[in-house]
């Protein structure tokens, strides 16, 4: 009982310990907070963005294939250089790719439980370069 | 002494497994709050469980109704609202939220459809975004919210890979003055137009979407470029 215990206790320990490393991770381009309200909010941004490449979420920890459960995705915080032709897409766990949803404006879409976990990125075809960002929630 | 260490240990046990206890259920209870707050749906939108729904009751949203372009667009009512599904509405509180980027718009106007496919489409705006958002049979949930000036004359859509096939899903938006959608190809029926709503699941291919007036005039073009977006 005592060692059972002790064991319980580290695991949940430890299991913290790794969500506050998340929580407090600085990302190369990407980012996460956790929120009581809907679990793990995360984005990621290129600045500018070349057209055609995928942007993938790219955090500093690593921890980069995650069960997403929304992904939006958004020009730039003024609105003010519309990208209508991008596109949000999710690389499941079995590295097959999937184009979530194109268009314009702030898209956003859910992600099947079957594809989760998995690997969230934008991507721009302007043209040229564009500033463009992800958003995205996860469970733990 | 070892009699005396014995009491000594049981209640260090009693200690780390009551700490242990409390840790154990506290992520329990955290686990069911997060479940409950998602809905208990595979399927949740990301919104806060006491995040509520701000109706625009102010002259301004009188103005963006009598704008009359959306005819599917209504005065949000309690009746109408609590006909909404619980995504539905989650949805509209979501979509308030990327409307300007900074503070949570409130609600001017909405509208909903259901279509052929098995969708409901919700259409809603706030300030001058206009937002839609469709909720499929298969748990697909996907939209977008767009400038109202740009719509009026463009329309707008959005597409995605359709959950379990090869095919997209395209779902658009346009304005009163068109009355038939169609993609220019000989058989022209393969979309559907609900109110301002057009919805159909095309093959991986381009497409140029026509929006057509009662006259048969083209007043909305669009070129889809899915080959592109559907592009490994």
């Amino acid at each position: 009982m005592n060692k059972l215990g002790i064991a319980c206790l580290l695991l949940t320990l430890a299991f913290l310990g790794v969500g506050l490393r998340q929580d407090k991770a600085e990302a190369s381009n990407g980012s996460c907070n956790f929120y009581s309200g809907s679990g793990w909010f995360c984005k990621w941004q290129d600045n500018p963005a070349p057209t055609g490449v995928r942007i993938y979420f790219d955090a500093a920890s690593g921890t980069n294939k995650r069960p997403w459960y929304w992904l939006d995705m958004h020009e730039d915080y003024d609105y003010q250089s519309p990208v209508q032709k991008k596109c949000l897409g999710y690389k499941d766990f079995g590295g097959e790719i999937h184009s979530l949803i194109c268009g314009g404006g702030s898209i956003g879409s859910n992600i099947p439980s079957s594809w989760r976990p998995g690997w969230a990125y934008i991507r721009q075809f302007s043209g040229g370069y564009r500033n463009i960002f992800g958003r995205g929630w996860h469970t733990s | 002494m070892a009699h005396l260490m014995k009491p000594i240990n049981r209640r260090g046990d009693r200690i780390r497994i009551a700490v242990a206890s409390s840790i154990l259920a506290l992520l329990c209870l955290g686990g069911a709050a997060f479940a409950v707050s998602q809905g208990g749906t595979d399927n949740p939108v990301p919104v806060s469980e006491d995040a509520g729904l701000a109706v625009d009751k102010s002259p301004s949203a009188e103005e963006v109704r009598k704008i009359g372009r959306f005819s599917m667009l209504e005065e949000p009512t309690q009746e109408s609202l609590a006909e909404l599904s619980k995504t539905e509405r989650d949805l509209i509180v979501y979509g308030l939220k990327q409307t300007d980027g900074k503070q949570p718009g409130a609600l001017s106007s909405v509208g909903r459809v259901q279509t052929t496919l098995g969708s409901s489409v919700l259409v809603f705006t706030s300030s001058d975004k206009i937002c839609f958002y469709s909720t499929k049979s298969s748990g697909q949930n996907l939209g977008t919210c767009v400038p109202m000036d740009s719509t009026i004359s463009h329309g707008a859509y959005v597409t995605g890979e359709n959950f379990g096939s090869g095919d997209f899903y395209l779902l658009g938006l346009v304005p009163d003055d068109v009355e038939a959608v169609d993609t220019g190809r000989e058989k022209a029926s393969d979309i559907q137009l609900y109110g301002n709503i057009y919805e159909a699941v095309v093959g991986p291919e381009d497409l140029n979407v026509v929006g057509r007036s009662e006259s048969g005039e083209a007043v909305i073009k669009q070129s889809i470029p899915i080959g592109m977006y559907a592009g490994k």
